[in-house]
């Protein structure tokens, strides 16, 4: 075995062997136009706007994740903001302008030599596409609001963190709370964005 | 004086004959020295020869040293008869005539074709002496040069592949490719004489013109790649040609597409209930140690030039390489990797069915059934139009293998 593997493996608690945990994720951004009382607040600002990561069902990572950091646009101070768990791992905003966020997931159990963040990308849309269906007609039937969340304009993905071999303390975190993700009850929102990203 | 002639233009210079070889007088030290070699002088005599088939005897001086060195059997033959080659024409029959080329050309009888072929025997099918001496014909009718010449190919051919049916297939084949196209030779001469024809003013416009003309195409090219760039970052993996083909068939699309989603209404993607447990024992697929997303484990779309016939494929199905799957579920992606498997098998197939057409097409020429019409196309100079014949002969279609046909052809072979 290499140094650092060897490193890795007398830092580290035991990892289970011939394991995968599956952690589902739901991730994106929200938008909605801001009132004119919030307008008055915030000058040249047009949407509040609200970037996340949840379970697909709504309920919090915390019993897996660690903490989440969001890489937003240079011009917003602090740019860069980390969400330490049990927090919801959210980020609420006003502005103007559409980026691509960056999201790093940091997992329980990663120690200096641990597992490696996941990295996501996010886009953050403001406005509704104008989209034109017989170009992508994927598109047709995909609505961007939520009925739960009325008023928001919704761009979410879906997607899956398998961790292979986990160490012990992830894999029991995961364990025990199984039944907060599986079966996924939760619609989760399709996406313009990925089209166009 | 007349007025200063303007310099030929480079390519037509390109055209010009090689250039004379460079005479090279001997200088006198050489011509003494030759002579000073005393090298022994040839006799030369007066041999006669006879030329076949008549018994004329001629008179022609060769060297004794040519005489030496030939066997007697050519003493007698002059060292030019290799020159004295005869066109093997062919020879038909009236009953010939009434089986086989009669049904060719209504406009030619049996008179005119007899005049023809006694014609290009005896002038060994020199045709522009041919065309010289054909008038008048029996019948009257004055043809042109490439008339007779059609004529007699089409007459050599018909004649030639009715006798080898039943021959080799090389030489049915060599019969079979006998083919004369009158109009491209009209065209060709029509082009050759307007190319000639040209005054110095029409060279000096067409050179400007030219110029031009190479200026544009390297601002083309480089405007064609540019756009072409700028279209495939936008969708990647597809040609621009079926983009823009796309485009243009937006409103149809649109229309097809709503009909058919607009009976399920699909408010929403949701996942659906059957997924994977949290927790897997004993993956099928294991996986190093470490973090993945699922996302990231789903095989991409890469756009190559290998990979575009399936990526049209799976496009017309509503999906492009630069869609990334929204749900990445386990079964989702299963059923992607399935899809994408079936796309690539099915452009395989489809070329490998092109392929198999165009062998057959093939096989179809060489046995006879389908004639391979050999058109050129016209050399366009200038403004662009054809400087054809009017009334050029439409190009024949070529005609699609159906049941009724193969059989034919097997039979034939």
């Amino acid at each position: 075995m290499t140094d650092a593997a060897a490193a890795r493996a007398a830092n580290q608690p035991p990892q289970k062997q011939d394991v995968q945990v599956v952690i589902p994720i739901a991730y994106g951004t929200q938008a909605r136009p801001l009132t004119e009382a919030e307008r008055a607040k915030h000058k040249d600002h047009t949407t509040a706007w609200t970037v996340y990561v949840r379970g697909p069902s709504g309920e919090s990572l915390a019993y897996a994740v660690d903490r989440v950091i969001f890489h937003l646009h240079e011009s917003i101070v602090p740019p860069v903001r980390t969400i330490v768990a049990p927090a919801p791992f959210e980020v609420h905003e006003t502005g103007w302008g559409e980026f691509d966020i960056g999201i790093e997931v940091v997992f329980r159990g990663s120690g200096a030599a641990g597992l490696q963040p996941v990295k996501l990308t996010a886009p953050l849309k403001l406005f509704p596409e104008s989209v034109d269906t017989a170009v992508y007609p994927a598109l047709v039937g995909l609505k961007q609001v939520d009925p739960a969340r009325p008023g928001w304009l919704v761009t979410e993905k879906y997607d899956e963190v398998v961790v292979s071999e986990p160490s012990a303390e992830l894999y029991d975190a995961v364990v025990a709370n199984v039944d907060r993700s599986w079966p996924i009850r939760g619609t989760v929102w399709g996406t313009f964005s990925n089209l166009l990203c | 004086m007349s007025p200063p002639q303007p310099p030929p233009p480079p390519y037509l210079l390109d055209l010009a004959l090689d250039p004379p070889p460079a005479l090279i007088a001997p200088a006198p030290d050489a011509i003494q020295a030759a002579i000073a070699q005393k090298r022994p002088v040839t006799r030369w005599t007066r041999q006669p020869f006879t030329a076949q088939p008549d018994a004329l005897v001629l008179h022609h001086w060769s060297s004794e040293q040519t005489i030496e060195d030939m066997d007697t059997d050519t003493l007698t033959a002059s060292p030019f008869t290799v020159f004295d080659r005869a066109i093997d024409v062919v020879e038909w029959t009236a009953a010939d005539y009434e089986a086989l080329l009669s049904p060719l050309d209504p406009d030619w009888d049996h008179a005119d074709t007899a005049h023809l072929f006694a014609l290009v025997r005896q002038f060994d099918a020199r045709f522009p002496v041919v065309h010289d001496r054909y008038a008048p014909a029996p019948s009257g009718i004055e043809r042109d040069l490439e008339s007779l010449q059609e004529r007699y190919v089409a007459v050599t051919r018909a004649l030639l592949m009715h006798r080898h049916q039943h021959s080799a297939e090389r030489t049915q084949q060599l019969a079979a490719s006998l083919t004369y196209s009158a109009s491209a030779d009209r065209d060709r001469k029509a082009h050759v004489e307007a190319l000639m024809g040209r005054s110095a003013d029409e060279i000096a416009r067409e050179v400007a013109a030219h110029a031009v003309l190479e200026l544009f195409n390297a601002d083309m090219s480089a405007v064609v790649r540019d756009r072409h760039e700028v279209l495939a970052r936008a969708y990647k993996g597809h040609s621009p040609g079926e983009l823009a083909a796309w485009n243009t068939n937006r409103a149809k699309a649109r229309e097809q597409y709503q009909s058919t989603v607009s009976a399920s209404d699909q408010g929403s993607l949701a996942i659906p209930a059957t997924v994977h447990a949290a927790v897997i024992h004993h993956p099928e697929t294991p996986l190093a140690p470490g973090v993945y997303l699922r996302s990231s484990l789903l095989p991409k779309l890469v756009p190559h030039h290998s990979n575009i016939k399936a990526n049209s494929t799976m496009g017309r199905l509503g999906h492009r390489p630069s869609d990334h799957v929204v749900h990445n579920t386990p079964l989702i992606h299963k059923t992607f990797t399935d899809l994408r498997t079936v796309c690539v098998q099915l452009s395989e197939l489809s070329k490998l069915v092109t392929k198999s057409e165009q062998e057959l097409k093939t096989l179809a020429v060489r046995a006879g059934y389908m004639p391979a019409v050999l058109t050129r196309p016209p050399v366009v100079i200038g403004d662009g139009k054809r400087h054809g014949v009017v009334g050029s002969p439409a190009p024949v279609p070529i005609p699609t293998t159906t049941a009724a046909t193969v059989g034919r052809v097997k039979g034939r072979r």
